[in-house]
């Protein structure tokens, strides 16, 4: 008591608390940052860093988002999903659908100002062969390249493949002889691990790893720059709640991802702009069609009535989106109408009684950790629990939700997963998702119809586009009549931006990324 | 002395083998292929398989374990899947930018806990006792995500006193040296880019030493009661030592040993838990990496990254081991 006392009279503990209290008030005075001041210049945020910037990874959407202003492909889809040339000035399919003769442009240039020919072309298609990796999954019926003159090139495919073209829109043409000098034991990968090698309207500046990557224009670029950044920087914040304080602070221009309850109040003020743009995305709840209750067509069919699609996308996505009308999603051609999903609980109950079923467990595996995804897993819940259903819900990561379904034996009852097609075309969807060759690949979940097997693989081989629409219309109608899946929504690509940054600058061909060279600053 | 250091580093190689040891076998309990990963989300089942056969992943699990011990003793911890790039030369990018975080949440640590600490134990029952006391406790308690989440809206977007996520200022090239930018922009002569980088780095470290400042000055506070309480202070202060000099002199030598093993571990703690920091504030760093790593099954990464905080950990502990002797010729003595 007595220390105590003569403590409380010392003025030099009273000195030490004033002096702490400085030092972490002092710690958090500090100059307050800038915007981006300099001229012409974006910075965008978005939430994943690239894995790498090798091309051959392109399939990944933050892979694909970095090295799209670096490197050119030979055609790539426009803002409407209409395939075009880019590199590719011409081509033409050979009437047994094993050659592809193209021509090039003449007078591109890489960034190290060596001219683009058709031996880039060759050493790129035979490179993504070699690695068999990423975007090589779109182009395994590449054979190889036959090189006529510099601007003149022949592509051999193992077997006709309708596709083909299409694919080529994310076989990015790399500067031959600068990676064959540093291609090292691993073709390069490691070398383009954070290193660009191509002729795009941007060249890469610097690139913190997992921090921000910036570009500046490639002025001798083949095509005219009007009113583009000259500089682009992309920030990575994985957090939404982050980049919208960025936003509204001015340190960035756009931001990629801000959650659905921040949206209205972006829409309400005067200084953002939310663009929001149709996709190719579509979500989808699979079942398991080959064991478990789920086999009985009706108890699926059920399970599909049950749902409340129109809440879904008016509650759970508000209202940034739409109802899918079937396996493939509308705004890829050769989609059939299919009416949308509507909540019918005594029709589903009935089907129930039909089936003779009581007590139905299920088990559903999804990927919480999207809000989408975590508040339709609770909606299918709900809806099931009325129909006297108890559906389990499993968290899983991407790698175990593949994991479980890449066997018959292990797949759940149902699982909830997005397509993102590759590019806007029926093959990237029906084939993957339905064709049953993929029973043990990353999106079939079990699902098994020899005529719907036979429909996609015709289709996929010839290149008459209104006998391959029919064929996918055909393959449509019958996943339809089986009931394999709930087709959920289609979401709209949203970012948010401030009024400097206009441009149509989303193309569904390359989801979840942005055109730079459609960015304009006023 | 140097027995000592000598016995603690014998035991060291055994700790990190058992590290490395444990680490391989259970992230084979993460599930997921990790062949599929590294041949992309639509890989064909014959590339799955091509890919496997490459990875060295067809091998029995014990012949893969035997194949990576080989290459750790030759410096080499594997290439990740999910980058590509050799696992050494991503920890190198990130692991600079997590101890930089690490070193101000600790000066951060000890300049708010050690002054808490002090005053709560003097003041002990009184008015300011409680008040620290609370703050300290809602520090420690509060959800790291909610509170980094709180700073950045209030002196980010609200005040526009600090940087709300990143590292520098968009577009501001620091050449790469150590990879922490404050040091690198100091070692280029930049003064303006160092305040500039400090000020992007004091809310992350604010909100990771919250929870360690509850710790330390609970602990150091309880430490210091009974040292005060102890009759070497009354002779003190019988001899006329001020109150400051009792404090400082006295009461928080001898307080401040067994606070010293738990600030040794605390830095070993911090690293680990730079995830969620890292992600809200968009910093580069270790704990971003080993999540990234886990979630994709990263299996070489994962390991790489334990074994990286665990060698950490263990040699903190083994400085601090150092320490106390020298602190406490006690204990000195009783090691020889």
């Amino acid at each position: 008591m007595h220390t105590r006392n003569l403590l409380l009279k010392s003025k030099h503990i009273r000195a030490l608390a004033i002096l702490s209290s400085c030092v972490v008030a002092l710690s958090l005075i500090s100059i307050s940052t800038s915007a981006n001041a300099a001229t012409k210049q974006l910075v965008i945020a978005d939430s994943e860093p690239p894995q790498t910037f090798d091309p051959v990874r392109a399939n990944n959407s933050t892979v694909d988002l970095v090295v799209q202003p670096l490197y050119d492909v030979l055609v790539d889809f426009d803002a409407k999903n209409k395939l075009g040339g880019r590199l590719a000035t011409s081509w033409k399919v050979s009437p047994d659908g094993l050659e592809i003769s193209m021509s090039l442009r003449s007078g591109v240039e890489f960034h190290d100002g060596k001219t683009l020919t058709s031996a880039d072309v060759k050493y790129s298609l035979d490179r993504i062969k070699k690695l068999n990796v990423g975007v090589a999954a779109s182009l395994a019926t590449y054979a190889s390249t036959k090189i006529v003159d510099d601007t003149k090139l022949i592509i051999n495919l193992t077997q006709p493949t309708a596709t083909f073209v299409s694919a080529l829109s994310r076989a990015y043409i790399l500067n031959s002889r600068l990676v064959g000098a540093n291609e090292g034991t691993d073709s390069g990968q490691a070398w383009l691990g954070n290193r660009a090698a191509g002729s795009g309207p941007y060249t890469l500046t610097s690139y913190t790893t997992n921090q921000e990557a910036t570009f500046a224009k490639n002025t001798n670029y083949w095509r005219n720059f009007t009113n583009q950044a000259d500089k682009v920087i992309i920030r990575y914040i994985p957090q939404g709640a982050t980049q919208r304080d960025l936003l509204k602070s001015g340190e960035i221009d756009l931001a990629m991802k801000i959650s659905t309850a921040d949206l209205n109040g972006f829409k309400a003020d005067s200084k953002f702009v939310v663009q929001d743009a149709d996709t190719i995305v579509q979500l989808y709840i699979h079942m398991n069609t080959m064991k478990g209750p789920l086999k009985d067509p009706k108890v699926r069919q059920a399970i599909s009535l049950a749902y409340d699609y129109a809440s879904h996308v008016k509650n759970i996505m508000g209202g940034n989106g739409a109802i899918a009308q079937g396996p493939l999603p509308k705004a890829i051609a050769c989609h059939v109408y299919i009416p949308d999903g509507v909540q019918n609980l005594s029709r589903a109950k009935t089907l129930l009684r039909q089936a003779n079923v009581k007590n139905l467990k299920l088990t559903m595996i999804y990927l919480s950790v999207i809000e989408e995804h975590a508040r339709g897993g609770l909606l299918l819940q709900s809806a099931l629990k009325s129909i006297g259903v108890d559906l389990q819900l499993v968290t899983v990561t991407y790698p175990e939700y593949v994991s479980q379904i890449s066997k018959p034996s292990t797949t759940p009852d149902m699982g909830m997963i997005s397509a993102f097609p590759a590019y806007p075309d029926a093959d990237a969807v029906l084939r993957i998702v339905y064709d049953s060759k993929n029973l043990s690949g990353g999106n079939n979940f079990a699902y098994s119809n020899p005529a719907v097997d036979t429909l996609v693989r015709n289709a996929a081989a010839i290149s008459d586009s209104s006998k391959r629409c029919s064929l996918y219309r055909d393959a449509q109608r019958l996943i339809v009549k089986d009931y394999a899946s709930l087709f959920l929504s289609n979401p709209k690509f949203i970012t948010v931006r401030n009024t400097t940054v206009t441009g149509d600058y989303y193309r569904a061909a390359h989801h979840n990324t942005l055109d730079f060279f459609s960015m304009m600053l006023k | 002395m140097i027995r000592l250091a000598f016995r603690r580093l014998l035991m060291t190689p055994p700790v990190i083998f058992s590290i490395v040891t444990l680490v391989f076998f259970m992230t084979q309990l993460i599930p997921g292929d990790q062949a599929r990963i590294a041949a992309g989300r639509d890989a064909t089942i014959e590339q799955v398989e091509a890919m496997r056969i490459k990875l060295g992943l067809d091998s029995p699990l014990y012949i893969q374990f035997g194949q990576y011990l080989d290459r750790l003793l030759h410096g080499d911890l594997g290439t990740s899947v999910f980058t590509y790039r050799p696992v050494l030369t991503d920890l190198a990018d990130v692991l600079p930018s997590s101890i930089e975080l690490v070193c101000l949440a600790m000066i951060i640590n000890l300049a708010i806990s050690l002054p808490a600490a002090m005053l709560t134990a003097a003041y002990r029952g009184r008015r300011i006792d409680r008040t620290v006391r609370i703050f300290v406790l809602f520090g420690g308690t509060v959800p790291v995500f909610w509170l980094g989440l709180t700073l950045q809206n209030l002196f980010g977007a609200r005040l526009q006193m600090l940087p709300i996520a990143g590292q520098h200022k968009s577009g501001e090239i620091v050449p790469r040296r150590t990879g922490a930018t404050t040091v690198d922009s100091l070692l280029s002569g930049d003064f303006s880019i160092f305040l500039d980088s400090l000020t992007y780095v004091i809310l992350p470290a604010l909100t990771l030493s919250c929870a360690f400042i509850a710790v330390l000055t609970r602990t150091l506070r309880s430490s210091m009661i009974g040292v005060l309480d102890s009759d070497f202070v009354m002779v003190a202060r019988a001899k006329g030592a001020s109150n400051l000099r009792v404090l400082v002199r006295h009461a928080l030598p001898n307080a401040a040993i067994p606070t010293l093993t738990i600030v040794g571990m605390q830095v070993g703690w911090m690293l680990g838990s730079t995830i969620l920091v890292e992600s809200i504030f968009g910093r580069q760093g270790i704990g971003s990496y080993a999540m990234t790593a886990v979630l994709q099954k990263d299996i070489f990464a994962v390991i790489a990254a334990v074994l990286i905080l665990g060698i950490a950990f263990t040699l903190l502990n083994l400085i601090v081991d150092l320490l106390v002797p020298i602190i406490d010729p006690r204990l000195r003595r009783s090691h020889g």
